[in-house]
């Protein structure tokens, strides 16, 4: 079959790999429909996470179950399912408690040797295991393109919005207008915001935000504290965001958040630490909440139903539409800013 | 009237100062029947919150109402009250979300002008500005010595739980054993906890609380971080709750919690900074809750409740009564920690 491998940093190509196969009876194998690139590849592009020559790439995808393993209660052949990008053993103190992506047999779809050696979804076929856990039934009449980001970004933003606590009549701040964040900003006005403001710096981010219905703040051109501070009596916003993963955006999320309110950390971090100042967190009765790899399993199912339901519509954030073979020309626009979302087509 | 005053670090006296009187419509005149020490007293005895000669010290009090003002519409001369430690407005953006402590007028009784000036109530009198706000009635099954409590400690230690969000079975570490953690063990216990570890090293407080329900963990003889992990099949505490105010009791409270766990720092904590890796911390999907000041004016009916059902006794942690005039002896042996809570009697 087709697949996306990691060739070298800054590379990689689309070669002909073996066919997955069924490994354990708990396996299900997806022909994949649609795949995209996130975010959280450009960490193996960059160089960022390691990743050897040949690994397959990938870990959002939507497609068709083409095979099954005996085990497997809840798929059958010909069903359309998204699959999670955190794969899950369903069964472990964590996984019980809906804390997934703290398994203790955690793995990730095409990350390489750390994710557990598991094959990615820019491919034409993909191996999931422990399928009853790890895919979700696509609604009968949603497309692809509206399934696809429900095993990852979509979620990941729901998930952002919905563990910080957001309350009716809440100003709620998200910092970075990515694909998280575009999510973020969705999930944060289904939790019942009365106001929510986008804050990043590149213009077109911001306009994407905008439609959706947030205010944007450019924080290339205005000081944020000043200008969350301004739609918030001076006071602040009740709940911060952070979907960016950087040790910046989190001392701006410390800076522009309420007296007394919350702060969801969803953005991923490498390696950064920062300074906590106790007395002041303390006298300003901060609530700082970092998400981690979002667990999917516990929450896809909402989000589904509010992609379903129309409250949360992921096609706006899709920039770029492309075969499966033109994925190294999808990376570079990704890499390089110039998309927003890029989905492949097998 | 007689009260206790700061004289210099180190040392307080009981004097003679002229006695309060009414000065707005809002104000009512508490006469103390009994008050306490607590340890945030002593952040003005070792002088880390500092005081001028002559201010007067104590924020836990109750007693009964001697004169009211012409707006004060809830209580009237006779009535049994507990006082607030901390005054709030009771009506602006915060009193109204139940963080009374963020009240933008919040003052504090007995720190002194630079803490917002309003009287100690270590001794006979104490004026209370806004008092329909300020003041609770007490029931009649519960006598000042226990009313006393809901004024500080209790709604304090209440608070922490809430903040450590504790679920059914869940298992809770509290680091520092004293009044607050004390009851910290308790409310856990009566909000379902399946089990509490109470970290200290003074063998009396060890003591009081596994009379608690808790399990005593002495962090002078073992180390901690295993006797939790052995506690919880290797995973570490649901929810750790600080009560001390110090940078090495939160690291111990962010060692033992387990991955998806959260850290309450409910102790006030001194000029200390954490350094917080950002990475681990996010991947382990931590939740830090600093809690600030405690607001007291949303719990302290919860906490009062509690003790006129009798769910829990505060008495248990009373280990002095003593004459308001033997205040000086209070504070020495409560700084040698041979006190677990005084109660002084004007």
């Amino acid at each position: 079959m087709r697949a996306v491998v990691y060739e070298d940093i800054h590379k990689v190509r689309v070669d002909d790999v073996a066919d997955p196969r069924i490994l354990d009876p708990h396996d299900a194998i997806i022909r994949v429909t649609t795949a995209a690139i996130c975010g959280s590849d450009l960490h193996f592009y960059n160089g960022k996470a390691p990743m050897s020559p040949g690994d397959g790439i990938g870990h959002e995808g939507v497609g068709v179950v083409e095979a099954v393993g005996p085990e497997v209660e809840r798929f059958r052949t010909g069903d359309r399912v998204v699959m999670a990008f955190d794969i899950a053993c369903g069964h472990c103190w964590f996984c019980l408690h809906g804390q997934t992506s703290l398994c203790e047999d955690f793995r990730n779809l095409g990350a390489g040797p750390f994710g557990g050696g598991l094959g990615g979804t820019q491919a034409e076929l993909c191996r999931v295991p422990f399928a009853d856990t790890n895919l979700l039934a696509i609604p009968q009449g949603m497309d692809d393109e509206r399934a696809v980001f429900v095993g990852d970004i979509l979620t990941t933003g729901y998930y952002g919005a919905a563990i910080a606590g957001i309350q009716p009549r809440d100003t709620v701040a998200v910092i970075g207008a990515g694909p998280v964040g575009f999510f973020a900003v969705q999930a944060a006005m289904l939790h019942g915001a009365k106001e929510v403001l986008a804050l990043d710096f590149e213009a077109d981010r911001l306009a994407v935000a905008e439609k959706l219905g947030a205010v944007p703040v450019n924080v290339g051109e205005r000081n944020a504290q000043m200008a969350v501070c301004q739609r918030t009596e001076g006071r602040g916003a009740d709940v911060v965001i952070e979907a960016v993963g950087h040790p910046s955006a989190y001392e701006s999320a410390v800076e522009i958040v309420r007296r007394g309110g919350t702060i969801s950390v969803v953005g991923m971090y490498v390696s950064e630490q920062v300074t906590i100042p106790l007395g002041i967190y303390w006298t300003r009765m901060l609530d700082i909440r970092f998400a981690g790899l979002c667990p999917i399993h516990a929450w896809w199912d909402k989000a589904m139903a509010a992609v379903s339901a129309g409250k949360i519509d992921p096609l706006p954030i899709i920039s770029h539409r492309m075969s499966l073979d033109d994925a190294p020309k999808g990376y570079e626009l990704f890499d390089a800013r110039q998309a927003t979302k890029v989905v492949l087509k097998p | 009237m007689r009260a206790v005053v700061f004289e210099d670090i180190g040392s307080v006296r009981v004097v003679d100062v002229p006695e309060p009187s009414l000065e707005d419509p809002h104000d009512a005149m508490v006469r103390v029947t009994v008050g306490a020490v607590c340890g945030s007293d002593l952040h003005a005895y070792h002088g880390t919150l500092p005081m001028d000669p002559g201010e007067r010290l104590g924020h836990e009090a109750a007693g009964v109402v001697e004169q009211v003002g012409a707006a004060v519409s809830a209580f009237e001369p006779g009535d049994r009250v507990v006082i607030a430690f901390g005054n709030a407005c009771g009506t602006c953006f915060f009193c109204r979300r139940g963080q009374s402590s963020l009240c933008a007028s919040f003052r504090n009784h007995g720190f002194g002008a630079a803490a917002g000036g309003l009287d100690g109530m270590q001794a006979e009198r104490v004026l209370v500005p806004n008092a329909d706000a300020n003041l609770l009635a007490v029931p009649d099954n519960v006598d000042d010595d226990r009313a006393v409590f809901a004024g500080d400690v209790l709604p304090t230690a209440l608070y922490g739980v809430q903040l450590a969000r504790v679920e059914p079975g869940d298992t809770v570490a509290v680091i520092g054993a004293g009044p607050v953690g004390y009851f910290v063990a308790r409310l856990a216990l009566l909000r379902g906890a399946g089990r509490v570890l109470a970290l200290d090293l003074n063998p009396e407080r060890l003591r009081l609380a596994a009379e608690a329900g808790a399990l005593p963990v002495d962090v002078g003889a073992s180390d901690p971080k295993q006797q939790v992990k052995e506690a919880t099949d290797g995973r570490g505490a649901d929810a750790a709750v600080e009560a001390v105010g110090s940078l090495a009791a939160l690291q111990s409270a962010a060692q033992v919690v387990r991955r998806g766990g959260t850290v309450v720092g409910l102790g006030v904590p001194g000029d200390e900074t954490l350094e917080l890796p950002l990475r681990r911390t996010w991947n382990r999907a931590i939740t830090y809750r600093f809690a600030g000041v405690c607001p007291v004016h949303g719990l302290w009916d919860d906490a009062m409740r509690a003790i006129a059902e009798g769910r829990l006794d505060p008495l248990n942690v009373v280990s002095h009564r003593m004459p308001l005039e033997d205040a000086p002896k209070a504070y020495e042996l409560f700084d040698r920690r041979e006190a677990t809570k005084i109660l002084l009697y004007p």
